[in-house]
């Protein structure tokens, strides 16, 4: 995803300078761009821009008067650039993310982006473009009085549908983060659902334009062609049409192992199924596999492995037309849920206290990482949606097998790391043994044709070292084993 | 036909303010804030799905939330992005339509 940005500047060099900056990096998209605080105004007002190169000084305005007119359209971020140094301080108190000093380098600019990209990545952003977003969505329902918002079929759209006023507020890039609105606002009871339709997407980029074909199971070549089998009744004999048909005449019958001919299907012989012959390695199948391409970013998919989608229609609640009108205050966090599960600071927390108990009574306690070794070729082959269903699931069966005053978190999409509180060693790695045991189930019941790989590591929480000690030695033992 | 002249035409009809503009790469939804109504030309698939965009997607209230109606004088259009408007009007001379949905959705805003 890239990110919309906007040069402000009064100077035509230094435009020219950052514009070419900017259209070079991978991560951001110039959106527009600005000669002076009224111009720049005026964009921001039109534009989605994720983040704002901001010139401090410029004839018509200052930086910060700029910042002052734009402050309610978040999620803006800010690169101030400036001539000197001496208005930095005022420029963090607006909150910016980073000051650069002109002339810079490009390595500045690009600590700079990294900083911003840094700074997408955590919740606010997302969360609060989420609730803008939705805002509008509700107060467009409610103002038209739409009793049925329903999905509208689009072919320009990511997903093949759009959603008025919805879509429009998406990058095509996000788009299908239009469904995911809906159905938080659907959860958190502003709105209610009827189911319309189900469709699927590409579970690498959410394109809904498939391309869907048979495919050979052996080589994976598309270049497969079918014919029907034929089973004669007399003989026993079962093969491909071909077989059957004679050279002087290839509209008659005539079975290749007792020479009759055929005469009546369902009398003396049938065509019990189709047969595939690939053209590349000849292998030949009944059951061909069926693969997807997605037309926009090349993954060639299992159809298995697609990304269900629901359409459906929404209706507006009480509580979504006070959301509305502004009333109730609308406040989706999409990540909440994922970030207990992957939340490395909270466990540093509880491992410290943990420490710190054991500083004062006599008692053992045992860290654990549980790394799944090869879980990352399942994670590529059901796409991003999916695998977060599947570390949550895991998390879940974890969860239920460890002690209510245990704590378990994964460190990455590989890596669980349990606190086991009172607990030795010796105990500990029973029970980590059982628990591995659990979640290996549960991958190769779900997943055909696989089989998770798994290892631990078990460590004595000890009083002479901090958490950041301990959990680097996990981290150490696993390093070691890659 | 030129596709980038941009016809901008207020029309005042009962009391309500419309802006007749027939989309084009320079269209600039701000001009909308004084306006209560936009009539956008059906001229091009493309022009009207990104002049309707750019109006949704504004960041001002007053902008983001106006009624769209679609003048549609014959030719060919799409089932959606009609859908997309609040109201198609065939000919300028009769709003009667417009102006009803128009001050519907003003007052409940």
């Amino acid at each position: 995803m890239k990110l919309n940005s906007l040069i402000i500047d009064d100077d035509a060099s230094f435009r020219v300078f950052l514009k070419q900056l900017i259209e070079k990096h991978e991560s951001l998209a110039l959106a527009g761009i600005a000669e002076n605080g009224k111009q720049a105004i005026e964009l921001l007002r039109e534009k989605s821009i994720d983040l704002m190169f901001l010139d401090v000084q410029m004839p018509d305005m200052s930086g910060f008067e700029v910042l002052d007119e734009v402050k309610n359209f978040d999620p803006t971020q800010v690169i101030i650039t400036s001539g000197s140094s001496a208005h930095g301080t005022k420029a963090f108190d607006y909150g910016i993310t980073d000051y650069l000093v002109k002339p810079f380098t490009e390595e500045r600019f690009e600590e700079a982006v990294a900083r911003v990209k840094s700074n997408t990545r955590g919740t606010q952003y997302t969360t609060t473009l989420i609730n803008q977003v939705l805002g509008k969505v509700l107060f467009y329902i409610h103002t038209r009085d739409i009793q049925d918002y329903r999905p509208l079929p689009l072919r320009d759209a990511k997903l093949g549908y759009i959603y008025p006023m919805l879509t429009a507020n998406l990058d095509f890039g996000r788009e299908e983060k239009g469904l995911d609105i809906l159905e938080m606002a659907e959860q958190e009871g502003f709105l209610t659902s009827s189911f319309i339709d189900s469709f699927y997407t590409c579970n690498n980029c959410y394109n809904s334009y498939l391309f869907f074909r048979e495919t050979c199971p052996k080589c994976q070549s598309a270049d497969i062609e079918s014919e029907e089998q034929i089973h004669h009744f007399p003989c026993a004999y079962v093969g491909p049409v071909s077989d059957f048909q004679r050279s002087s005449d290839p509209t008659a019958l005539e079975c290749p192992k007792c020479k009759r001919t055929l005469k009546h299907i369902g009398v003396d012989y049938d065509k019990p199924s189709i047969i595939f012959t690939c053209n590349r390695c000849d292998h030949t199948f009944q059951d061909p596999l069926v693969k997807a391409k997605c037309n926009v970013c090349n993954s060639d998919i299992q159809v298995e492995n697609l990304l269900k989608k629901n359409l459906k229609a929404y209706q507006l609640t009480s509580l979504g037309r006070d959301a509305a009108l502004g009333k109730v205050i609308i406040d989706l966090d999409e990540n909440e849920e994922m970030e207990d599960i992957i939340n490395k600071e909270t466990f540093h927390k509880l491992l410290s206290k943990e420490i710190e108990r054991k500083k004062e009574a006599l008692f053992e306690s045992t860290i654990a990482s549980i790394n799944l070794e090869n879980i990352s070729e399942i994670y590529d082959s059901i796409g991003n949606q999916n695998s977060s269903k599947l570390v949550k699931e895991i998390f879940e069966l974890v969860n239920n097998e460890i002690n209510r005053s245990d704590e378990v978190v994964f460190q990455s999409m590989v890596t669980i790391w349990l606190l086991l509180t009172e607990k030795g060693v010796e105990k500990a790695t029973t029970d980590i043994q059982r628990i591995e045991k659990r979640i290996k189930e549960l991958v190769d019941d779900n997943y055909d044709n696989f089989s998770l790989s798994l290892s631990n590591t078990v460590k004595p929480v000890v009083t002479n070292k901090t958490a950041s000690e301990h959990l680097q030695e996990l981290n150490e033992v696993l390093l070691e084993r890659s | 036909m030129n596709q980038q002249t941009e016809v901008e035409e207020e029309i005042s009809f009962d009391n309500l303010s419309f802006l007749r503009v027939r989309p084009s790469q320079t269209f600039n939804p701000s001009i909308l804030e004084n306006h209560d109504a936009i009539i956008l030309e059906y001229f091009g698939r493309h022009n009207v799905l990104e002049a309707i965009k750019q109006i949704r997607s504004h960041n001002e209230k007053l902008v983001y939330i106006t009624p769209i109606f679609l003048l549609i004088e014959g030719g060919n259009t799409e089932d959606s992005i009609v859908a997309l408007a609040d109201g198609v009007i065939e000919k300028l001379t009769n709003l009667d339509s417009a102006a009803s949905v128009t001050r519907k959705i003003i007052s409940r805003i």
